[in-house]
């Protein structure tokens, strides 16, 4: 048998680590480069920039889009969004069924896809999540990136020993100032997260928000699950809005629980004390967020199926029931597309002067009969100018 | 804050670079194959630092 020389040794090494070294940047640098399509629905009337309201975030990664729905009748403004935490994808997959498909009669309804852009762009390092994730539609698949909780570090490096809370001056963990829902109501100088929250709240402030819808997605594991969080400001909303879906609409129940008012930082604490919004959150099950999960690719993202999960669910250690079917991405999106609509009708009951109605919206159980595939259009059948890219 | 972070950001980049530096010269120098096999993997991550990438 041949002997390598050192030499040869060495340059097999070099090449095979050069080797690795492109692969694995081909990797990321596929995944962070991806565009987003969204194509803009008939009742999308304006796309602005979130600099638009604040050049805070003018020329960052986070100067994301806000789809204006306007019906140019009376009524309420509703902000929607989606993509706080980019790996809870029921979250931006339910923000965007309302670009592509909305129609608002009265009112407007402001939505925002990738709130935290930049979140979107890496992964969590050691989960072994998957880059991407599809769903089937009648034309072929529509893909989108599956992200990290918090915003690159290539964005926002490196983070304090502990991160203080703006204004209130709160300790929170070190990561937690890339962290959106950790980061209102913001500060106009401060890092990325903290420039995107204060634009937002410069959106919220400037166009008058009267209510506005935070999704997001949890572990079994984690107590605040299927429910809505809510700040004081719109407790009758959420508490009809959980009382009519539990009653009626959602095998699963929603709940309803309270911002606590000293824990700083989460939207619908800030948005609540710091504008005249109605701030609510609302949370869905992801199996593939719990620690105990099996092996996570994009089947377990979408299907929410995970036999060690639902081991854990047999011996009560969860707070949402899972079974063989898991948590299907069209039963997560379902809960949350129709958890506000009945939060606009509940907000129009209230006060007819700020009613939001939206047509050409599927109720849950269409979209958790039919899939999802439907209500994600096809951006080369697309007219001009009405394809956009998060 | 934003100028502070700036600044130790440059700082992490030429300490990535002096490290990458120093284990491609440790590389070369090597007489042991199976230290020149270590070192190339060793350089992998701060390769991609350097470059952002990851």
């Amino acid at each position: 048998m041949m002997k390598l020389s050192l030499k040869n040794v060495k340059i097999i090494a070099f090449l095979g680590a050069a080797l690795c070294a492109a692969f694995a940047g081909w990797q990321f640098y596929e995944h962070r480069v991806y565009k987003e399509p969204v194509v803009l629905g008939p009742g999308v009337t304006e796309v602005r920039k979130l600099s638009d309201y604040s050049p805070a975030v003018k020329g960052t990664v986070n100067d994301c889009n806000v789809y204006i729905l306007d019906s140019g009748k009376p009524g309420g403004t509703a902000l929607l969004i989606g993509g706080t935490h980019p790996e809870e994808p029921a979250a931006n997959l339910s923000s965007l069924l309302f670009v592509e498909n909305a129609v608002p009669e009265s009112g407007r309804l402001l939505v925002i896809n990738r709130a935290n852009t930049s979140a979107s762009l890496c992964t969590r390092m050691g989960e072994a999540y998957p880059r991407f994730y599809s769903v089937e539609t009648p034309w072929g698949k529509r893909t989108w990136r599956m992200g990290d909780r918090c915003a690159s570090p290539l964005h926002s490096w490196p983070d304090p020993e502990v991160y203080i809370h703006y204004p209130s001056g709160q300790n929170l963990a070190y990561m937690d100032i890339r962290n959106l829902n950790r980061a209102w109501p913001g500060r106009e100088n401060g890092l990325i997260v903290e420039r995107t929250t204060y634009a937002m709240m410069e959106l919220i402030r400037k166009e008058k928000v009267d209510l506005v819808l935070d999704y997001h997605e949890a572990e079994l594991e984690y107590p605040v699950e299927n429910t809505i969080v809510v700040h004081e400001n719109a407790q009758a909303v959420g508490a009809m809005t959980s009382m009519m879906l539990t009653s009626a609409t959602f095998p699963v129940p929603i709940g309803m629980e309270f911002s606590p008012k000293m824990l700083h930082g989460l939207s619908h604490r800030e948005i609540g004390d710091n504008s005249q919004a109605m701030s609510l959150l609302a949370e869905v099950a992801e199996p593939m967020l719990d620690r105990i999960r099996g092996v996570t690719d994009e089947e377990l993202l979408m299907s929410g199926k995970d036999r060690f999960v639902m081991k854990a669910g047999e011996h009560k250690l969860l707070y949402a029931p899972i079974d063989e079917k898991g948590w299907p991405i069209e039963i997560r999106v379902g809960r949350h597309v129709t958890t506000f609509m009945t939060m606009l009708q509940v907000l129009a009951q209230m006060d007819p002067s700020k009613a939001l109605v939206l047509e050409n919206v599927p109720d849950y159980a269409t979209m958790v009969q039919g899939g999802l595939g439907a209500y994600f259009h096809n951006p080369e059948n697309a007219g001009e100018g009405r394809v956009f890219y998060d | 804050m934003m100028t502070i972070n700036t600044v130790i950001s440059l700082l992490y980049y030429g300490i990535s670079l002096f490290f990458l530096a120093m284990v491609f010269r440790n590389f070369l120098k090597t007489k042991d194959p199976q230290e020149a096999i270590l070192y190339c993997l060793i350089m992998i991550p701060f390769a991609l630092r350097v470059l952002r990438i990851k």
